[in-house]
């Protein structure tokens, strides 16, 4: 198959995205092509100013332009509850059930001792800082049940055990929709630990 | 397209399109191997427990053109106990980077190494003896399969047996002990070629108590090692670890991350 050099870059960029393979990839490319050039440079500036203006915020280390963000300039939100997710996609999918009207604090990450990501790399000072200086009352873990969800919570728990406050972790078990018969052993035993009175 | 199966121990996962992953497996019957778990991320999915590091399944895998694919997973065990216990936690994970590193080197002995690895998981699991010792014990053993054996017994450059009052140095180049005599005396003679070739850096001082953990790591099987030196002081356990997995680096010519953690925590 052959790409003139140009054609080809754009392709070999757009390959580069979460999710994005040769095939959507090139259908992206000529979707560019087929527009006018006015868009397209607004396509740019759009990028452009999403990079330049969205950072972490210094408090929560959500993305926003805004510094301190949204979430932690709402006075109507509990400040005395925090819910520490990995990432920021974790924060919006659970704004998204509009259930819980607390703080956040996003780790950018999680503990990985394969990849040798310790806890330097993530936000994990601040948060026990917020923790020891904000009158914190309960932190919920909303943190993947995967080996590193799991690492990185044991680390946290560790480190906020001796502080006053009350730690816990969302519940794990069986999907909505999903069949007990399919569920696999680990799932199953976290959704037994999970259990409550009904 | 046409089809296989094995069992096999997933020792580390990477991201691959938007809920695939892609994972590395250490197995029975062809020692190293990836395979595409597809739908692997998506909570609910059959395969996200059975894709997990440290899981061993029975698989039915599919060729594919480039990676194979996993057609059927059979979740066979996959140690809760360990993503309970952070530093159990991370000498698991170390071993599965033991595995990623030293696996392709093991192709006549896959099948016992298989074995080996699910076995030093299951003693980490059960929480009974110190998990440094199982390390060690562990450490030793994949050294010696590898035919790294370190020479624990007599001195690697004048082969006079080692005793207490003769442990000089273990030295990483020579892959074993020097004595005290040969330690002081290699400056103003080198009495071999390669004595002048490697420098004394690599060379780290050992003490009896250092010495009878590592020879005691290599004598024992890795079913008995429950419990075996749970007398001895912790200090010269973590020396002798320290050691082990310095000459693990040197062999492996890197550093081996997954128990940096554990610096931290301690
Ligand atoms: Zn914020
Ligand atoms: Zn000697």
């Amino acid at each position: 198959m052959y790409f003139t050099r140009p054609l080809a870059r754009l392709i070999e960029e757009f390959q580069k995205f979460p999710g994005v393979g040769p095939k959507s990839a090139q259908r992206m490319a000529f979707h560019v092509l087929a527009q006018t050039p006015d868009s397209v440079r607004q396509l740019c500036e759009i990028i452009l100013e999403a990079k330049e203006k969205v950072k972490h915020c210094s408090h929560c280390f959500h993305l926003s332009a805004m510094d301190p963000c949204e979430i932690c300039t709402n006075e109507r939100r509990d400040t005395q509850t925090i819910c520490v997710v990995s990432e920021p996609r974790d924060l919006i999918a659970l704004e998204r059930t509009r259930e819980y009207k607390g703080a956040y604090h996003v780790l950018t990450g999680l503990i990985s001792p394969m990849e040798g990501k310790g806890p330097e790399d993530l936000s994990i000072r601040e948060l026990i800082h917020r923790v020891g200086s904000e009158n914190v009352i309960e932190v919920i873990l909303a943190i993947s049940p995967t080996v590193e969800g799991d690492a990185t919570v044991l680390y946290l728990n560790h480190l906020l055990k001796p502080l006053p406050v009350k730690v816990t972790r969302i519940a794990f078990g069986l999907p909505v929709g999903g069949d007990l018969e399919y569920a696999d052993d680990v799932t199953l035993s976290r959704a037994l630990e999970g259990r409550r009175e009904i | 397209m046409s089809t296989y199966t094995v069992t096999g121990i997933n020792l580390s996962t990477f991201n691959l399109g938007e809920a695939d992953k892609l994972i590395t497996i250490f197995t029975a019957e062809r020692g190293l191997i990836r395979a595409v778990a597809k739908g692997a991320r998506k909570p609910g999915s059959k395969m996200a427990g059975r894709a997990e590091p440290l899981a061993v399944n029975k698989l039915q895998l599919a060729t594919g053109r480039s990676l194979d694919i996993i057609a059927q997973a059979e979740s066979m065990e996959t140690f809760p106990a360990l993503r309970q216990d952070l530093i159990r936690l991370s000498y698991a994970l170390y071993y599965a980077e033991l595995t990623l590193t030293f696996g392709a080197g093991l192709s006549e002995e896959t099948a016992i190494y298989f074995d080996e690895l699910r076995t030093a998981l299951r003693l980490l699991a059960a929480a009974t003896a110190d998990p440094a010792w199982l390390c060690l014990c562990f450490e030793l053993h994949l050294l010696d399969l590898l035919g790294y054996r370190p020479e624990l017994t007599y001195c690697v450059v004048c082969r006079q047996p080692l005793t207490d009052a003769r442990l000089g140095a273990f030295h990483q180049d020579w892959g074993g002990i020097i004595c005290k005599v040969c330690l002081t005396s290699r400056d103003r003679e080198p009495a071999t070629a390669e004595s002048t070739r490697f420098s004394m850096r690599a060379a780290r001082e050992i003490t009896p108590l250092v010495w009878k953990h590592l020879v005691l790591a290599l004598d024992c099987e890795p079913t008995s090692a429950a419990g075996a030196t749970s007398s001895s002081p912790k200090q010269s356990l973590i020396a002798a670890r320290r050691i082990a997995q310095s000459y693990i680096e040197h062999r492996a010519g890197k550093h081996m991350k997954s128990l940096d953690l554990l610096a931290a925590f301690s």
